[in-house]
């Protein structure tokens, strides 16, 4: 089986994006369909695919299995987050699991777009079991406020001055909002 | 308004250098460690890493780092290149973000360095909304009098033009889709001939050129949230 992926080619002039041939996937002749049986190679048959396919494969001699650590780093905005749900738990509106949870994959991922240019964030419960995520630079203010069910809507608000925004809550409009409002100079 | 119905997408960049960055010909534990350091973030270990390439071929040498839901970076001594496929608007922010980053540390570690020219290359494969076809949508546009010398399935746009407020040359296809069925192709490129560009900028204004043109042939993109 050869399956052709789509030529994207562009026909410009732009030296390196012209594209002159297409690129084919050929099946590999040794790939055996996966199944839950064992996989494993005889000793001294012909040469078999190297990835394990079930656990008894691992009993396998000449099967090599490679393992992937990595580092579960949590970064210190991260560790206010979880520090925050605990103080709040005894509160009469604790902070729900889908506040939590938003929160966490909202910071992380302005975590790995800005790195350590992510300016201080400060975080507070919203009083009802959501949380206010807030960024400030001078007289600019960037705040998320993530509600406590998803039946609410999460939104972004800006202020720069006095000049007052709200916009949709979305993972891009945070980060374009922080970019043109707290770290444009 | 029909919608288009994404299928299949990715984003490339492209950076070109002025000259070959060849301080660092034989320097690959420097590149390594710079890149690794560059994406620390990401949590960036060995394992992100792929080596390209002839060693008897210079210009196909190329230290790929792998960036999860970011794509990939791509280092090679005369070029730069970030790629994104199947991606959310938060996913091209982080492109964004990675391009920014990589090429700091170009800018930081090769000699006398500039580019020469920066691309940012879009293309897709989607499907039209309430069943509409390629063919349909594509004879409905304004037709060009070049003849057709058999049944008439519609034709495509090509369309190349130079963007004031980017300073920017675009070329745009829009075309039937080889790979989706009844389905329509866009190609989009921004190519920007001059060293220092704002990405930020130039990511937004890209994306709101398009989507004006798009609107300007009666599409839209169907809209998501993230």
């Amino acid at each position: 089986m050869n399956t052709q992926i789509h030529d994207l080619s562009l026909g410009n002039s732009l030296a390196g994006l012209q594209h002159g041939k297409t690129v084919g996937l050929v099946s590999d002749p040794f790939m055996r369909p996966t199944s839950m049986q064992a996989m494993g190679v005889p000793h001294g048959s012909a040469p078999g695919p190297k990835v394990v396919h079930s656990i008894a494969g691992l009993q396998m001699g000449d099967q090599v299995v490679e393992l992937k650590a990595t580092r579960d780093v949590q970064t210190p905005v991260i560790g206010d987050l979880r520090s925050l749900r605990e103080e709040e738990r005894s509160m009469a509106d604790p902070i729900t699991d889908y506040a939590f949870a938003e929160a966490n994959t909202l910071l992380t991922f302005a975590h790995l777009v800005f790195g350590d240019d992510l300016p201080r964030t400060l975080l507070a419960p919203d009083g009802e079991g959501g949380i206010r995520i807030e960024w400030f630079r001078e007289n600019r203010n960037v705040r998320v406020i993530i509600p406590s069910r998803p039946e609410r809507r999460a939104y972004v608000y800006q202020l720069i001055g006095e000049d007052p925004r709200i916009k949709p809550f979305s993972q891009s409009s945070v980060v374009q909002t922080l970019r043109s409002v707290i770290l444009r100079p | 308004m029909p919608k288009l119905l994404v299928k299949q997408a990715t984003v490339n960049y492209h950076g070109f250098f002025a000259s070959p960055a060849f301080n660092l010909f034989g320097k690959l534990p420097e590149i390594i460690t710079g890149l690794s350091k560059t994406f620390a973030v990401h949590n960036v270990g060995l394992g992100n890493f792929r080596l390209e390439g002839d060693a008897a071929e210079p210009s196909t040498a190329a230290t790929v780092v792998r960036l999860g839901r970011f794509g990939i970076y791509k280092f090679s001594f005369d070029h730069v290149q970030a790629s994104l496929n199947g991606f959310s608007d938060g996913d091209l922010e982080g492109m964004v973000s990675v391009i920014m980053a990589g090429n700091r540390w170009v800018r930081e570690s090769v000699n006398d360095f500039a580019f020469k020219t920066h691309a940012f290359v879009y293309s897709s494969h989607s499907a039209l909304s309430d069943g509409l076809t390629s063919s349909q949508f594509l004879l409905g546009l304004a037709r060009r009098t070049t003849p057709i010398l058999g049944e008439d399935l519609g034709s495509g746009i090509v369309e190349t033009w130079h963007s004031a407020p980017m300073d920017a040359k675009i070329r745009l296809t829009l075309d039937h889709s080889l790979q989706e069925r009844d389905g329509l192709y866009v190609s989009y490129m921004v190519v920007l001939e001059r060293d220092d560009i704002d990405y930020v900028e130039i990511a937004l204004r890209s994306r709101e050129l398009l989507e004006k043109f798009l609107q300007e042939v009666g599409l839209e993109f169907e809209r998501s949230q993230r």
